[in-house]
């Protein structure tokens, strides 16, 4: 187990730069995630730590030695990838072990290593099967066995539930989480998956366009987004965000761009005038009667229920607002509705490009 | 059964059908019935087949054939795949040199023979002459006309020509695997060698094994380099099969006894790939 550290890592491909100067600390026995949507530079990222890939610039260091040009295999390091890579043409316990093997581990102590790690994952039956034999399910438990028969310092995983189904995903999910609880290894998970990153993640590193935007507890991630990308990209439904700018009256309202207004706390003094970007939560808005005071009109366009909740989408304040409700609804299509939001939940962002947080 | 109820797949292949048949099993039948009968046409039994048979020259020429085949198909296979794989890296001048490669092969093989032919030449061949210079040698060896040397000579022109066509088969093999596999060996601590041993190979078997079956048909009715290099010679030491057959077809104008050598011959190669599909095609299914 070691403690994992970029320093104003950059890599280049040619003259495209994948990764602009990060600086992240993975904490001894800590599970992080570094989640942002396809191509801003995960696999990139997660592929420099394990060694397959030369950096341009900055350094990492594994466990306090710095490993910049020492090869993957002297790092310490177990990998999971997307498409499992499991050895075709090997059976999975000659998958497991080879690692060991190769390393000229004695023969007694691989195969106590391979039982043991097959024991954890269940994989005792499958031992003598081929990759092709497995289910996806099953071959995802082989490539972990094969990370962990060799108790590695850190583990990297590169969206390893990616090629599961919606059900496996959610089961291997927790399966990954209590792995770790068990074994207590360094571990750096990559995923695309936000949810994946909410339910799994101690820190979480939210990335764009190789650029690490934000890195914090998920809660912290969720109540308190840096900016106006991981505010939209963390939460499902989306965070809804309403264009136009504080009231300069001096009445605390908000006023859309296309004039709805919206009632804000009275801290906000310092934003009026300027234009900026008012956002909230689905769940921190509410459908409620004609006449509530600060209430604001919408129009209903789509109704979807997932069970437990319905998620209602209205056309209001130049946008259209999700808005998640608890009860079943019996709203139509093109209904108007009065929609309340909690005013202490309201976050800002600039109305410009990087959209940063502002006070309040 | 009328015409109506015939398959329409069966007047598709039709023409095909018809046109194998004048141009294979025609000839094939007819070789059986000269193997069987004498030079006026009178059934004569095994007797071209004792005589094919007891010749002292048959042994000879089975061991060259088997000497030629294992030879020719192990190194054009070694050299093949070591090719395959080291075009396979990335280096400079990549392209150029895989274009380079595939020059054996595109040569006429009566032309790459004759060149062989010349640079082996004991005394004005090339390759004489910079062994001397280097010094490795201090009297010309007559590399196609030692008895000891024949077969190899051959053998190496044989592997030079068709190394390149294992390379480019090779090369499309290995790219076709995934590089995440090529990164979980090294994660776990492969070298190179250990990349070629426990990816590469066994990625590539089954491409292998097909290459492997064509080379072996190829060097078996591969005519051209020793015909025109030696002819089967000196003394019948580079004599194969079926350069005997033609040699005693079409210069001792002895066709029923071609004839018997051809039947035996086609029995041989069927038995060759009969075990070779046991042993391989089999092997390939688990
Ligand atoms: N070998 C490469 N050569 C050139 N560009 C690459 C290479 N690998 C990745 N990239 C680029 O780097 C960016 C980040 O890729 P990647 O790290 O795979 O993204 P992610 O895993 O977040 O989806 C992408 O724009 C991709 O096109
Ligand atoms: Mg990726």
């Amino acid at each position: 187990m070691a403690q994992v550290a970029l320093n104003k890592l950059v890599k280049r491909y040619g003259a495209y730069q994948a990764l602009h100067e990060v600086d992240m600390t993975v904490e001894n026995g800590e599970f992080v995630v570094l989640v942002g949507p396809s191509g801003c530079g995960k696999s990139t990222l997660l592929r420099t730590i394990a060694g397959l890939e030369e950096i341009s610039g900055g350094t990492i260091s594994i466990g306090g030695r710095v490993v910049n040009t020492i090869r993957p295999k002297e790092r310490d390091i177990a990998m999971v990838f997307q498409s499992y890579a499991l050895y075709p043409h090997k059976t999975v316990r000659k998958n497991m072990s080879f690692a060991l093997k190769l390393a000229g581990v004695a023969q007694p102590e691989i195969d106590k290593a391979v039982e043991r790690a097959a024991a954890i994952l269940g994989l005792e039956p499958l031992l003598d099967r081929k990759p092709k034999q497995l289910s996806g399910g099953q071959r995802q438990r082989v490539a972990m066995g094969r990370a962990i028969v060799r108790n590695p310092q850190v583990f990297l995983f590169d969206e390893p539930l990616s090629n599961l189904d919606a059900k496996l995903r959610v089961q291997m999910r927790a399966e990954i989480r209590e792995l770790h609880q068990r074994l207590g290894a360094t571990t750096v998970y990559v995923t695309h998956d936000q949810i994946e990153a909410m339910t799994m993640a101690d820190k979480i590193v939210v990335m764009r366009d190789g650029h690490i935007e934000q890195i914090g507890h998920p809660l912290e991630l969720y109540d308190r987004p840096a900016n106006r990308f991981v505010a939209g990209f963390i939460g499902s439904p989306a965070m809804n965000f309403i264009e136009g700018q504080v009231d300069a009256s001096g009445t605390d309202r908000f006023i859309a761009s296309d004039g709805t207004a919206i009632p804000v706390s009275a801290r906000l003094g310092i934003l009026k005038r300027s234009p900026a970007v008012l956002a909230i939560r689905p769940e921190d808005l509410s459908i409620v009667e004609e006449n509530t005071p600060g209430a604001f009109p919408g129009m209903v366009s789509v109704v979807e229920t997932t069970g437990p909740e319905t998620i209602v989408i209205a056309n209001s304040c130049g946008t259209r607002l999700s808005v998640v409700i608890k009860e079943r609804s019996r709203l139509k299509l093109g209904e108007k509705v009065w929609l309340s939001a909690d005013v202490s939940k309201l976050h800002f962002f600039e109305a410009s490009k990087d959209g940063r947080r502002l006070a309040a | 059964m009328t015409l109506r109820n015939i398959s329409p797949g069966v007047w598709f292949i039709l023409p095909t059908m018809l046109l194998l048949a004048a141009l294979i099993v025609y000839p094939m039948l007819s070789t059986a019935e000269l193997s069987v009968t004498d030079a006026n046409g009178a059934f004569s039994g095994m007797r071209n087949f004792n005589v094919a048979i007891s010749a002292p020259s048959t042994r000879l020429i089975l061991f060259n054939t088997a000497y030629y085949v294992i030879g020719s198909v192990v190194f054009q296979l070694l050299l093949g795949i070591l090719a395959g794989i080291l075009l396979n890296q990335h280096f400079a001048g990549r392209s150029l040199v895989r274009s380079l490669m595939l020059i054996p092969w595109v040569v006429p093989g009566i032309v790459a023979a004759m060149t062989w032919a010349w640079m082996f030449h004991t005394d004005y061949g090339i390759i004489n002459y910079m062994l001397m210079q280097v010094g490795i040698i201090s009297e010309p060896i007559g590399w196609l006309t030692n008895p000891n040397t024949v077969m190899p000579a051959l053998i190496a022109v044989n592997a030079w020509k068709m190394f390149p066509f294992v390379a480019v088969m090779v090369l499309a093999g290995l790219q076709s695997v995934p590089e995440e596999l090529y990164e979980a060996v090294r994660v776990d601590g492969a070298s190179f060698w250990h990349e070629i041993w426990h990816i590469m190979l066994p990625q590539l078997r089954p491409v292998l094994v097909s290459i492997t079956l064509l080379l072996t048909i190829w060097a078996l009715d591969g005519i051209t380099i020793i015909y025109s290099i030696t002819g089967g010679g000196p003394a019948n030491r580079s004599m194969i099969f079926p350069i005997q057959i033609y040699v005693q077809a079409f210069e001792y104008f002895e066709f029923n006894r071609a004839a018997a050598l051809s039947v035996l011959y086609f029995l041989f190669i069927s038995v060759i790939i009969v075990l070779y599909m046991r042993v391989f095609a089999a092997q390939e299914k688990d």
